[in-house]
């Protein structure tokens, strides 16, 4: 052995990791260096401070909490999709209406409204209006998704 | 109470036997579960089968994330967003591994990132049910806490690997074994973590 035990040796003997023989002469060692039983002694009184602690436990109460957590997650998705769905609903038959241009005087006032508001007064073709809006009923969704996993 | 002393009083409590006394508390246990359907069913959204993963495996999660923090609320938020990571990501677990690898993966990841944002404060778990403010020594009990305390502030100036080799070892009293799954790491380095950890405290208290 050479001239001190190494502070590998010492936390092994602690935790009876050390062979019969390793452990028989580690302990000879200690016994007869003062400051290899001095950091003995330290070391043990560490572990022994360290192994009084209550270790933390998990209780089945922390699993019902977890599970409430996700259904909340749940819970807090489906309200902004399921409101970005009926929008992109009502936005797709608006749309349609605007296009089947079947004598509805709705969808020419409409369309007359959207031409006299859109810049310049340029006319707007309705399948580009409703492409834009079915784009804004996609990408509100996806983006209440990514905000909500965010959170 | 200086340093020099907190040694000489954990010295007062009582000592382990290093030659006949092993470490006998409880380490984790698995009950018996066929994972792999638990694991497919929890992919589909089943959140009773993700549960019982939960209740397999909330032990050692909490324990490596309790290892990290040093405080048994921060442990447990911790760990419950370890395992709602893993809810939401578990549809990209294809199998290449065994799920606890993943899953401890993900725990080790998280525990540095938090390690990153939030230094290490050490609230010893009695601290938690509002026992008095540690001031002049009343009683035995008041040293031995104090030792404590003074003993989690050293670790908590540990590397986060050296913390959590020593606080799963002396705190949690999972076998190397064990220490070694949760941190990837071969039994060796664990040896050598806890060694040097175990050292590094004494060093700090010493001072």
């Amino acid at each position: 052995m050479s001239e001190h035990v190494s502070d590998s040796q010492l936390s092994m003997l602690i935790d009876g990791e050390l062979s019969v023989a390793a452990r028989a002469a580690v302990a000879a060692h200690i016994h007869s260096c003062p400051p290899c039983a001095e950091r003995h002694d330290a070391l043990i009184a560490v572990v022994s401070s360290l192994r009084l602690e209550p270790a933390a436990q998990w209780q089945a109460g922390a699993t019902a909490r977890l599970l409430g957590r996700l259904r909340r997650r749940g819970h807090d998705l489906a309200l902004p999709i399921a409101a970005a769905l009926a929008i992109a609903a009502a936005v797709l038959s608006t749309g349609h209406l605007v296009v089947i241009r079947a004598g509805f005087t709705l969808a020419h006032t409409a369309l007359d409204t959207l031409a006299t508001l859109a810049p310049g007064h340029l006319s707007v073709q309705p399948s580009a209006t409703v492409a834009v809006l079915f784009a804004v009923a996609i990408v509100g969704p996806l983006l209440s998704l990514r905000l909500s996993k965010w959170r | 109470m200086n340093r020099r002393s907190i040694l000489e009083a954990a010295a007062g409590t009582p000592r382990l036997d290093p030659v006949t006394r092993r470490l006998d508390q409880p380490t984790t246990r698995r009950a018996t579960l066929d994972e792999t359907v638990a694991v497919a069913k929890a992919q589909r959204g089943d959140e009773q089968a993700f549960a019982e993963l939960v209740a397999r495996y909330g032990q050692p999660i909490l324990s490596i994330c309790y290892a990290s923090t040093l405080d048994a609320a921060d442990a447990e938020d911790l760990a419950q967003d370890v395992f709602l990571a893993a809810w939401r990501g578990l549809r990209r677990f294809r199998g290449d591994s065994a799920f606890s690898t993943w899953l401890f993966a993900l725990a080790r990841n998280r525990c540095i990132d938090r390690s990153r944002r939030v230094a290490a404060r050490p609230r010893l778990m009695y601290e938690r049910e509002g026992d008095r403010e540690l001031g002049t020594l009343t009683s035995p009990d008041d040293s031995g806490r104090r030792t404590a305390a003074a003993i989690f502030a050293a670790a908590a100036k540990l590397s986060l690997p050296l913390r959590q080799a020593l606080l799963l070892r002396d705190v949690q009293g999972l076998s190397y074994e064990e220490i070694a799954e949760l941190q990837a790491v071969p039994i060796g380095t664990v040896r050598s973590r806890i060694a040097a950890a175990r050292a590094g405290v004494v060093a700090e208290v010493s001072e």
